[in-house]
């Protein structure tokens, strides 16, 4: 059965804006991939159609069947993630091994505050 | 256990466009071509005709043809005749310039009872081209149905448009992959205000650009809408009022007397005191004070109330079928200044922030985070002006 794993160092799932996530990933493939790679992606949920944006990937050379890899990838200063009525912002990390699109995806936060911004409607202020 | 890579999709959904550039064409082609034979041509005959020559012509047959239809029978009107012209004689069948037939017997019956068998009446000859004749060339009501395969043109051309902006958009999101690390969220503010400094806000829609686009688009309609109640009123004048015609026409009417007054209170906004805005910072931090200067140049005095707030919302870009919407959803309203003093409102000044725990402007293909200044001049007795101000806000602290 195909394997594939993403860890953070020390778990970690929420990082501010700029901040250097580490970590391994590991996969173990049943049949060989010609391209194992890390994407840094925040993608959109909600009413509106989805909008997706890659903004970084780390490539790992010469896949085998089976490895571990470690990995250091930094996350850009925004978009944040955010929640609201119509829209949600979500950041993820996803491993993918081609061809045959197999991916394994770790959901992470990104804000100043380490946490997701609610944006619910509040009262008008002044 | 693998899943599917939410990073092999880009954003929106993967339309085949050159299929929906396609379909659109055809709806867009086989409207204007119904448009030119329903309307165009006949139109342009019709014009042609006004200088063709009378002469007296002799009816031969004439008769209401009846087309037996699964929907519904139709009817037209065939008339035979001969004329003179040139010392050379002609036949001609040409009763009017509209060739389709419609429902509607008795009116055909009517026309045709003008025209029995034997009897000499006017017709219309072209002097260039004498094999040309026309015995009716009065515009009737059903010229307006010429005007249906708008409907087609418009959905047509509109498609075509919205394939031809998801193709480019597709384009630019494959150009754009992965996405540039320089505009994180998407929006960048003006470089008057990149750097920090002060910038003089222009709105998202100026009075005057209202004012002709109202100005097109009322020339547009009531430019169609005119020629079939100038015939209206021909009609009565001659003492035979079409009521039908005056039913049918009052909607188009109504509409066209809409757009005149939007037009007419666009037109006196123009009069109103113009607004100037600077903002310093130009581009606005969360958690960080900004300041607003405005003054009015004109007669500030007129206004009764000024009111300036600063709105975020949620902008949601969804499709259903082959209709795109927007949602939209207002999340922060901050006053920046609501006043009534004449001092304050002619020229002032008013400092305000952005909570810090709300979120920066953000702008994706279909999902946006928008900040904008939403300005009233309240004045009494006169149409009021309003107007929004796109604004940038960034995150707190510098990138």
């Amino acid at each position: 059965m195909e394997n594939l794993g993403i860890e953070t160092q020390y778990g970690a799932n929420a990082f501010l804006p700029g901040e250097m996530v580490e970590g391994t990933v590991s996969w173990q493939l049943d049949l060989p991939a010609e391209t194992v790679e890390l994407r840094l992606l925040w993608y959109t949920q909600g009413k509106g159609d989805q909008d997706i944006g890659v903004v970084s990937t780390v490539p790992f050379a010469n896949p085998g069947l089976a490895d571990r890899r470690a990995f250091r990838v930094r996350i850009p200063e925004g978009p944040y993630s955010f929640s609201g009525k119509l829209i949600s912002l979500l950041w993820a990390l996803e491993l993918v091994a081609e061809p045959g699109s197999r991916a394994s995806r770790l959901e992470i936060t990104v804000s100043p505050t380490r946490q997701e911004i609610l944006i619910t409607p509040r009262p008008p202020v002044g | 256990m693998p899943t599917q890579p939410l990073s092999n999709r880009r954003s929106g959904s993967q339309q085949p466009t050159g299929c929906l550039l396609l379909f659109f064409s055809l709806f867009f082609f086989a409207g204007c071509f119904v448009f030119y034979v329903a309307l165009l041509r006949p139109a342009r005959e019709y014009l042609a005709s006004r200088s063709w020559q009378e002469t007296t012509c002799t009816v031969l047959e004439s008769r209401v043809a009846e087309h037996p239809d699964s929907d519904g029978d139709t009817y037209s009107i065939e008339v035979v005749y001969t004329y003179s012209f040139g010392g050379r004689g002609y036949r001609s069948d040409r009763f009017g310039f509209l060739k389709a037939s419609s429902s509607g017997y008795d009116g055909k019956a009517r026309k045709v009872a003008r025209y029995p068998p034997g009897s000499r009446v006017p017709c219309w000859v072209d002097p260039l081209h004498p094999e040309q004749a026309v015995l009716d060339r009065e515009l009737s009501w059903e010229w307006l149905l010429g005007l249906l395969p708008l409907v087609f043109i418009v959905v047509g051309g509109g498609g075509m448009a919205w394939a031809v902006r998801l193709r480019r958009e597709a384009k630019a999101r494959a150009a754009a992959f992965p996405l540039a690390s320089a505009a994180p969220f998407g929006v960048e503010p003006p470089a008057a205000a990149a750097a920090g400094g002060p910038l003089e806000l222009r709105p998202d829609l100026s009075p005057g650009g209202k004012l002709v686009g109202l100005i097109f688009l009322s020339l547009f309609w009531n430019g169609i809408v005119s020629v079939f109640v100038f015939q209206l009123v021909k009609t009565w004048r001659a003492g035979q009022p079409n009521g039908c015609m005056a039913v049918f026409l009052i909607p188009f009417v109504l509409v066209g007397v809409a757009m005149v007054l939007g037009t007419l209170r666009q037109f006196l906004v123009l009069f109103n005191p113009r607004l100037r805005l600077t903002l310093d910072p130009g581009a606005l931090r969360l958690g960080e004070t900004a300041y607003l200067r405005w003054s009015l140049a004109g007669r500030a005095s007129r206004v009764r109330r000024l009111s300036i707030v600063l709105q975020g919302r949620e902008e949601a870009q969804y499709r259903r079928g082959t209709d795109t919407h927007t949602d939209r959803e207002i999340f922060a309203t901050l006053t920046v200044t609501d006043t009534g003093e004449p001092f304050t409102i002619a020229n002032g000044s008013a400092s305000f922030g952005v909570p810090a725990d709300s979120v920066p402007s953000f702008k994706a293909d279909h999902n946006k985070i928008v900040w904008s200044l939403k300005v009233t001049c309240d004045i009494p007795g006169w149409p009021d002006s309003e107007e929004e101000y796109e604004v940038v806000v960034r995150p707190a602290g510098a990138f």
